[in-house]
Parts: structure tokens; C-alpha cells; sequence
């Protein structure tokens, strides 16, 4: 039961590889808190940060109040669970299980108690004498997360623990994950490059990208109001459609000029995209905030022509995918009106989810102060932290 | 269809690959059974095993204690090897056991007859009469060689070195033993099988070494000589005595025989010399008190003194009797003096056994009827060994096998037993090597492993290096180290320089490199020591590689001879390599190969153990 505070931190390789820049955040307590990004973005350095198993560059880390920089690991009162499961393969499940106890002199009674619950909450009480070379996948990562409960930690901390797994199993390791949280009630935080569980596992997600934190906000919040044209894209299947055009500025309101199309952009926008007139900038649209609309009734400036390429029928729905000019856009909707696409389509955006982003810097124009998007950290050029790193 | 060929083709080389592995290997075991008749013969399963032909030949061979004039003087026959010996067409019973009761009642001197499987000058191994022989002065003397040797009077270094020469009482200057060993031995023998036996053929003795090395082979040339009409030479024999005036050719080869060539034991003089013997001792002695000085006696005169039956072994009588028997010129007055031939008679076992069948059959016919013999006279009679011989043989074969074939090991083992130090010294060592290559190789790999460090690269580099050089160059050089340090003739000088091993280290940091770093870092959240990560993550995880490095570091330890001699040069240090060199040295080719499949014997079980370990080879499961 315990916050997580990072302040400032920074974790750089020798050789000034920058791995994590400045990432500021508070973790509440009991809450599961997922870092999100691409392979490379600093999410697992950051969090083998909290764990110990790196050294904190610059800036501090505290567990509860306490700062941890220089405490050791299995002093942190953390456990963690690993992609690959680094279950020791010699030991019978039930001493894998036990080891961190043994080792912590924990009375025995105790040891088999908590390993006896952990196995029943988990499902693996029936194999503690074999092997983890004799378990699936799914049974060894949930061994690798009853290691960690048996524990007791005041911190969980998860390393993408579903990678290894196949598609179903993920979804019902997912479940059991949500369910862990909610009974054991303690501070969790999730690393995964997966936008999917970071959507529906975290109460809050961190989008990252070469060691900056993007975006901090509520699962709903970053799909809804993306910080950036990177977060725009990573959150989201299929990402949100941006079109490169220009704002041009009317007499009465502001049009988006996208080549092959324009749209009158709402009033809403209008404060935020004062004085950006003739500036490059992304017009961004998830593919289900359209509709399908007749070519020739729309008003026009608030429709988009193009023809349809292919078309993925998935069920429920389906993504028509469209070329307009010299760009490509998806488009999702309901199965059901599958028989209205034609060859020749007409899109009208719903100008309400739109977004504008700056086409220099890529950020959100139009995003409410309210969804955490963080100091943007674009402008730190690496000349600036390579002499920084020189003044220590 | 090509994949198949391929696979049959990699089967064929595999099989090509473990024939060419065993087929040397069966050659060694095939080998290790070899004694003197089958050494040149190279085959995978020995022929003595199948054959009875090479079987006997292999018994006559060690009966004969490997010595194969002895074989044709006893058998009177001209061979040049045992390796041509035929299997006796017939064995005559009747015959034979006449001749086992003639032994059982005339007790005969222990000079007359010696006994096999004692000695092996070819082979150079232990026989069982030999091995027998060390038993009984074991249970007699007990453990310490000292002891025997004060016991017996002899000079043997160790037990290894106790030999039994068999010798034979047949020229004039073979002299029956009176050692101490010698009636130890004598006692032994009649412990033996009396079909081990075999007896001094004065007869065949005659021939062999008198008569065709005067005349030749061919028995032509003998009657050239002699005007007579042999058909082949076992017709010609020995006779007892010359008792006619007339000369001739053979009584003068007789007489040459017998005055200068036979054994003293072998000949006897009748009272008709009485006579000349006294005149002859008084021309050498002048006075009976000379002569009384001389020989320690008490005679009034010289006609007292009786004539010598069986000589006495050694003393002024033995040689005046020589020379009696010889002829002696007196100095003085140029007499010559000697026994006259007429009194001369030849006492052999052959003409015992005559005198024997003649007083038990009166005649030649009944005799022939009663054994059912073909004979003209008794003296064409001779005794039946070979039959003798031939009749155990038979009866013996599994246990004529089962000697030859353990021959060898049995005495490889006695000689390590003696060496008992040897084999508590390897022991000792190898445990040691093994331990320590256990313990350093895989800390120094862990460190390399565990913390990269900037001169890691370098630091690898450098034991690879140390692979590059031969251990022969090393060791003059740790030679001089330890003998710096004083740790020649300890454990340390022999563990302490292959302690360490590049190789070792390089593969290990390989392996452990190859371990997830997610199990160290999970066993750091446990709360593992490092201690604890090197012991019961690294090592456990490790097993089936430590077993290979236990493997290289105990057969190193094991086979290491020029080392181990070179540091350890007091004796008390001698590994069980540098005896079975010392062995080696001393035996055959036989003993050899037995020392050597023995010496693989604990090589092969340690790997035979460690195959199960990689085999059972712990899978890390840490990818998917």
C-alpha cells in the first residue's frame, strides 16, 4: 500500500545514451498504472528504475515516503513479474514460489499458508511438485505472479507478463489481472507495448516515446483527447486518421485545406487555432467518428470524397479503407450498412471528435487542459543534455 | 527420397565411426590375453578361446615356463616354437598313470623335475605358480618384504619383483640351490598339480644339446658317422653304462658326455672304482690329515673313504669328485687319473622309471600286452609327460581359459595392490582436481559473466591464450615454480597448476551468459544473496556443463603421468600412472594392454555417470 513518486528522473547509458528524460509522475496508491510505447521508449527502463535492477541517473524515486535511489532491491518492498516468467527452472513450483520467503526467513507455516492461498486465487495448486519446464505458458506466468504475491509487496511491478502468451490466453490473463487488482487492492505498475491492455487494464496509462512521457491520463481521456500526433496513432486499431493540410483563415470561421478536400472547422477550435492561418497542421479523425454521406448533398467543407480500396468485413463492424488525393484514411462502421459503400464514397468527419495538430511538433491544437498532456519535451535537443551531462 | 539417402549415408559414417572406435578397442582386450606363442597375432577374439590347438599350445607354453629347449629336451623333439605344437594324436592311459604311480612311490630329488606356470620370461607377466607362491610367503611372512627377505635370505626389492627362475639340473655346472627360497619353492611345488611337472630328460638332454650340436639336425649325418641305421633321432638313446672293451664311435661320444658334459647328480660309480678313487685321492692330497683338513673328516686311511653316490652341493669333495669323474693329471708324476668308464653309469628318471616297469612287467612283452605299447626293450621306453601333460589339459580347459584371459588383470591388480599407496595418491588427487576445478573455474566465469567490465574482452582473451600453449611447454617452468615455492612431492604441485583452466572458464562464461538475466534479477527482488545466486541459481542451472568440466578436470588429473612424475618424484607420491608406467616397463605387451583397459576402467564409469547427467540435462525455460 504505497504511492510511487518519480521526480525528475533521468536514466543515461554510458556512452550519453538517454534512455528516460525527465519523466515526472505520481502513482497513487492502489492504483495500476500502465506504461505504454513503442519497444525502445524507456517504459521498462523507467520501471527497472522503481525496481532497483538500474541505477537512477538523476532525480528521485520514493516508494511511500521514502526515497529509494539508494536502497536495494529487495529492500524496496516490491515484487516483480517478468515477459519471459525467470521462473528457476530447478526448483518444483512450490520452491519457486517459497524461495523469496526462505530467503527472507519467513516461518514456515507462514510459507506454506501464503503459497497455499496464492496457488488456490491462481489456479496452480494442482502442479506445485512439478517442474516449470511442465507447464504451459499461461500456467508459468501465473507461478511468476504468485512469486510475486506471496510477497506481500507494497508494489507490484509488471514487465510485460503477456507477451509470451497466445491470443486468448492474454485475454484471460487480462481478466485475471483486473480481478488481482481489485482483491489485493495495492499499487500496481504495468509495462506493456500493448495498446489494448493498456486500455482496459490501467486506471491510468503514461504514453511514451524516446524516454518522454507524452501523455498521463485515463485510458478514455489519451483515446479521446491524444496529446500528439504519435499518441493519435499509437492508441487506437486502426489509429486515428491524420491528413496534412493547411487552416485557412475565412471571413467568418477557419477552413482545413487538405489537398483534396476542405472542412469548415467548428467553433469550439476557433480560440485555439487563432493566428495559426497558412500554418501547417494535421487534421485528425478517428475512423468511427465518420459517416457516410451522399457525394452530391453534403454542404460543402464538410465532406470528404474519395474511392474505396479494400474493405475488412470483421463481424460486427467494418473498415473501408479510402483513398483520397494522395492519402489513405479507414474508415469504421457498422456491418450493416456494408450494402450502402459504393466505388465512389463520400465521408462526412464528425466535427465534434476532431482534432488539429501542429504540423511541426505534432501536438494536440485543440485538447482540453484537463487530459494530461505533459510539457512536451521535444524542445530538449540532445546538444542541450550531452552539455548538461558535462557540467556534473 | 535424397533425404533418406543422406540419412542412410550419415548412419553408414556413424557406424563406420564407432566400428573404427571398437574395433582397436576390442584388439586391446583381444591383446591383453597374449602371452609369448599368440603375441604376433592380432584378432578380435582370441583364438585360444575357440581353438583347443592354440589352447594347448598356449599350456605347453607355460608349463614349460615359456622356454622352449626345455620343452624339447622333455619331449625329445626338435621344435623352434610352441607355436607349431600339434595336439597329441592319443594319450596311452595305461602308460600314464604307470608313470603317475612310479612318481607317487619313488620319491625323486627335488633337482629332477621343476614345475610350469611359473616364470615368464616372454610374456613377462604372473603365472598362477607364481601368484601361488607370493600367497603362501604372504600367509608365511606376512605384508613386509623385509620379512621375507630375512626369512629367505634373498634381496627382493618389493613383491613385484619376487621371480622363480626355474632351472634345471643338466650341465656340469647347473648346481642344485640350497637357499633358503630355493626349499621354500621346493615346499610350494608339491603343492602344485603333479601334472605341472615336468622331469629333466637326461635322455633328451643327450640329443638335444649333445649329440645334434655335434651332429646336426639330420640324422644322416649321425649315421655317416657312426655306421648306423636310425631312421630318425628319438631311436637313438642313451644307455645306462659302457661296459665292453671295444670302441667305437658312440662309446666315445658317451664317454665324453658323461665325464665332461652331465651334471654330477645324473652319474653314479660302481665299487670297481674304488680302487683308482683312492689312488687318485692320494696323488691329490698326499696324506689322509691333508685330506681329513680338507674335507672335515675323521678317515684312519685312505682306503676308508667310500665312493660318492649323490655329490655333495659344494666344498673341496665336490671338485676332487669332479675330477675324478673327469680325469685329473698329477703335476707331479703326469698320472693321469680318473674313473674308468666301466664303472660309470648313468641315474636318470628315465632309467629309474625302466628299472620301475621292468621289476613290475619282468619283460618287454608283457609290459607291451599289460599297457599296450609297441616297445622293442625297455630302454626305448621314455616317460610319457607329453601324455601326461596332455591328459590334465584336457580335463582343464575352462580353467586354462579363464587363466589366460585373467592372467594379465589379475596381474596388473596384485601390482596396484602392492602399490596400494598408488591408488589412495589418485584418489586423493583426482578428488581434489575435480573440487577445484568445481570451484574456481566457475567463480572466475561468474565474475566474468555476472560484471562486464571494459577489459572483460581482454581478460577472455588472455585465457584463451593460455590454450594455445602445449602443457609440455609449461612444464619445466612450473617445475621451477613449485620447487621455488618447496611444493614439489605435495598434492598442491599437482593440482595447483591445472587448477585453473582457460578453457573451463571460457565455456562457463558461454553458459552463463546463456542463463536469462531476468533469473538474477528475479533472484535480487527475492532477496538472494550473490552467494546465493552463484550457488543455487548458476551452479544448480548448470550441471550438465559442470559435469563436463568435472569430466576434463578428473581425466586430467587421471591420466596425467609426465607431470605427475616430474613433481612428484618421491615414490610415497606416485600416482597409479607412473606405477603402471613402472609396470609397463617390466612386462609384457599382454600385461600392457590389461594395465591400460584397467587404468580406462574408472574413466569409463565417471563418464558413463556424467552421460546420464546431460542427458537428463536441465532445459531452461525461459523463451517459449
Amino acid at each position: 500500500m504505497a504511492k510511487v513518486t518519480l521526480e525528475n528522473v533521468w536514466k543515461i547509458y554510458p556512452g550519453n545514451v538517454t534512455a528516460v528524460r525527465d519523466f515526472n509522475l505520481d502513482i497513487r496508491d492502489k492504483e495500476f498504472i500502465i506504461f505504454v510505447g513503442p519497444s525502445g521508449c524507456g517504459k521498462s527502463t523507467t520501471l527497472r528504475m522503481v525496481a532497483g535492477l538500474e541505477e537512477i541517473s538523476r532525480g528521485t524515486i520514493r516508494i511511500g515516503e521514502r526515497v529509494i535511489n539508494d536502497v536495494p532491491p529487495k529492500e524496496r518492498d516490491i515484487a516483480m513479474v517478468f515477459q519471459n516468467y525467470a521462473l528457476y527452472p530447478h526448483m518444483t513450483v512450490y520452491n519457486n514460489l517459497a524461495f523469496g520467503l526462505r530467503l527472507r526467513k519467513v516461518p514456515r507455516r507462514e510459507i506454506e499458508s501464503r503459497v497455499a492461498s496464492a496457488a488456490k486465487d491462481l489456479g496452480i495448486a494442482d502442479f506445485l511438485d512439478r517442474r516449470p519446464t511442465a507447464l504451459s505458458g499461461g500456467q508459468r506466468q501465473r507461478v511468476a505472479l504468485g512469486r510475486a504475491i506471496v510477497r506481500h509487496p507494497a508494489v507490484f511491478l509488471f514487465d510485460e507478463p503477456l507477451s509470451n502468451l497466445d491470443a486468448k490466453m492474454r485475454v484471460e490473463m487480462r481478466a485475471m489481472l483486473m480481478h488481482l487488482h481489485k482483491r489485493l487492492n495495492t499499487t500496481m505498475i504495468y509495462v506493456t507495448h500493448d495498446q489494448v491492455e493498456a486500455m482496459t487494464l490501467g486506471d491510468r496509462i503514461v504514453v511514451m516515446k524516446d524516454g518522454l512521457a507524452l501523455q498521463v491520463a485515463e485510458p478514455l481521456t489519451v483515446y479521446r483527447y491524444p496529446a500528439d500526433t504519435f499518441v493519435a496513432k499509437f492508441i487506437g486499431t486502426p489509429p486515428m486518421n491524420l491528413f496534412p493540410g493547411k487552416i485557412i483563415s475565412n471571413s467568418s470561421n477557419y477552413v482545413f485545406d487538405g489537398d483534396s478536400f476542405q472542412l469548415h472547422l467548428p467553433d469550439r477550435m476557433t480560440k485555439q487555432i487563432q493566428g495559426l492561418a497558412n500554418r501547417e497542421v494535421f487534421f485528425g479523425i478517428r475512423p468511427e467518428a465518420m459517416t457516410l454521406c451522399e457525394a452530391k448533398s453534403g454542404q460543402p467543407g464538410s465532406i470528404i470524397n474519395g474511392t474505396v480500396d479494400v474493405t475488412e468485413k470483421l463481424g460486427n463492424e467494418i473498415i473501408v479503407h479510402i483513398v483520397t488525393g494522395r492519402y489513405n484514411f479507414q474508415m469504421r462502421m457498422d456491418s450493416g450498412l456494408y450494402s450502402a459503400v459504393r466505388q465512389d464514397i463520400g465521408v462526412c468527419p464528425k466535427m465534434d471528435h476532431a482534432h488539429i495538430f501542429d504540423g511541426a511538433t505534432g501536438l494536440n491544437l485543440t485538447i482540453p487542459e484537463s487530459a494530461g498532456a505533459t510539457a512536451h519535451a521535444s524542445e530538449l535537443k540532445p546538444t542541450d543534455i550531452i552539455s548538461e551531462e558535462k557540467k556534473e | 527420397m535424397k533425404t533418406r539417402l543422406l540419412f542412410a549415408g550419415m548412419y553408414a559414417f556413424l557406424l563406420a565411426g564407432a566400428a573404427s572406435m571398437i574395433y582397436p578397442f576390442m584388439l586391446m582386450i583381444s591383446g591383453s590375453t597374449k602371452s609369448g606363442v599368440d603375441l604376433k597375432y592380432f584378432e578380435v577374439i582370441p583364438h585360444f578361446l575357440y581353438n583347443d590347438r592354440w589352447l594347448y599350445r598356449k599350456h605347453i607354453e607355460a608349463l614349460f615356463n615359456e622356454r622352449v629347449l626345455t620343452e624339447n629336451i622333455t619331449y625329445d623333439e626338435d621344435i623352434l616354437d610352441f607355436e607349431v605344437l600339434a595336439l597329441p594324436e592319443r594319450v596311452n592311459n595305461e602308460m600314464t598313470d604307470e608313470w603317475v604311480d612310479f612318481l607317487k612311490n619313488r620319491p625323486l630329488p627335488d633337482y629332477s623335475w621343476s614345475v610350469g606356470y611359473m616364470d615368464t620370461p616372454i610374456s613377462r607377466t604372473q603365472s598362477s605358480g607364481l601368484r601361488l607362491l607370493k600367497y603362501v610367503l604372504r600367509e608365511k611372512f606376512g605384508n613386509d618384504i623385509q620379512d621375507i627377505n630375512r626369512g629367505l635370505g634373498t634381496e627382493f626389492v618389493s613383491w613385484n619383483n619376487i621371480v622363480y627362475r626355474p632351472y634345471a639340473c643338466l650341465m656340469r655346472r647347473d648346481k642344485p640351490s640350497g637357499s633358503a627360497f630355493t626349499k621354500a619353492v621346493n615346499d610350494l611345488k608339491t603343492l602344485l598339480p603333479l601334472e605341472w611337472r615336468y622331469y629333466s630328460s637326461i635322455d633328451g638332454f643327450y640329443k638335444k644339446l649333445y649329440l645334434k650340436s655335434i651332429y646336426s639336425l639330420n640324422i644322416a649325418n649321425y649315421n655317416r658317422d657312426h655306421a648306423s641305421a636310425y631312421s630318425s633321432w628319438p631311436e637313438v638313446r642313451l644307455v645306462r653304462a659302457w661296459r665292453d672293451n671295444k670302441g667305437s664311435r658312440e662309446k666315445s661320444d658317451w664317454e665324453d658326455f658323461v665325464r665332461n658334459t652331465l651334471a654330477l647328480q645324473w652319474i653314479r660309480v660302481d665299487a670297481a672304482a674304488l680302487p683308482a678313487y683312492h689312488a687318485y685321492l692320494q696323488a691329490r692330497h698326499k696324506t689322509i690329515a691333508a685330506l681329513n683338513n680338507h674335507y672335515g673328516a675323521q678317515y684312519k686311511s685312505f682306503a676308508e673313504i667310500p665312493l660318492i653316490g649323490e655329490p655333495p652341493l659344494s666344498g673341496l669333495a665336490l671338485s676332487d669328485w669332479d675330477n675324478f669323474i673327469t680325469g685329473w693329471k698329477d703335476p707331479d708324476d703326469g698320472v693321469v687319473h680318473k674313473a674308468p668308464i666301466e664303472s660309470l653309469s648313468i641315474f636318470s628318471v628315465e632309467f629309474l622309471f625302466r628299472d620301475y616297469l621292468q621289476a613290475k612287467y619282468g619283460t618287454v612283452e608283457t609290459l607291451n600286452r599289460k599297457l599296450k605299447t609297441n616297445f622293442n626293450s625297455f630302454i626305448d621306453i621314455l616317460p610319457p609327460q607329453r601324455d601326461l601333460h596332455y591328459r590334465w589339459f584336457l580335463g582343464h580347459k575352462g580353467e586354462l581359459r579363464r587363466e589366460f584371459v585373467m592372467r594379465n588383470y589379475k596381474t596388473v591388480a596384485q601390482y596396484m595392490l602392492f602399490h596400494g599407496r598408488g591408488i589412495v595418491n589418485t584418489v586423493i588427487y583426482c578428488t581434489l582436481a575435480v573440487f577445484f576445478a568445481l570451484l574456481v573455474n566457475p567463480l572466475a566465469a561468474y565474475a566474468l559473466s555476472r560484471y562486464k567490465m571494459s577489459s572483460t574482452y581482454k581478460i577472455l582473451l588472455f585465457l584463451m591464450a593460455t590454450m594455445a600453449f602445449p602443457a609440455m611447454v609449461t612444464q619445466i617452468p612450473s617445475f621451477l615454480m613449485l620447487r621455488q615455492l618447496h611444493l614439489l612431492n605435495t598434492f598442491a604441485a599437482l593440482i595447483l597448476p591445472g587448477m585453473a583452466s582457460g578453457f573451463s572458464i571460457f565455456l562457463l562464461k558461454g553458459f552463463f551468459d546463456s542463463l536469462p538475466r531476468e533469473l538474477y534479477e528475479s533472484a535480487q527482488l527475492d532477496g538472494a544473496s550473490e552467494w546465493t545466486m552463484f550457488w543455487q541459481l548458476t551452479m544448480s542451472l548448470s550441471k550438465p556443463i559442470l559435469a563436463v568440466i568435472a569430466l576434463g578436470a578428473f581425466t586430467g588429473a587421471y591420466s596425467n603421468f609426465m607431470f605427475a612424475f616430474v613433481v612428484c618424484q618421491d615414490q610415497k607420491m606416485w600416482t597409479m600412472m607412473v606405477w603402471l608406467y613402472q609396470l609397463q616397463g617390466m612386462s609384457g605387451r599382454g600385461v600392457m594392454y590389461a594395465s591400460l583397459i584397467i587404468a580406462a576402467i574408472p574413466t569409463f564409469l565417471i563418464f558413463a555417470f556424467c552421460q546420464n547427467i546431460i542427458m537428463r540435462g536441465i532445459v531452461v525455460p525461459s523463451e517459449k
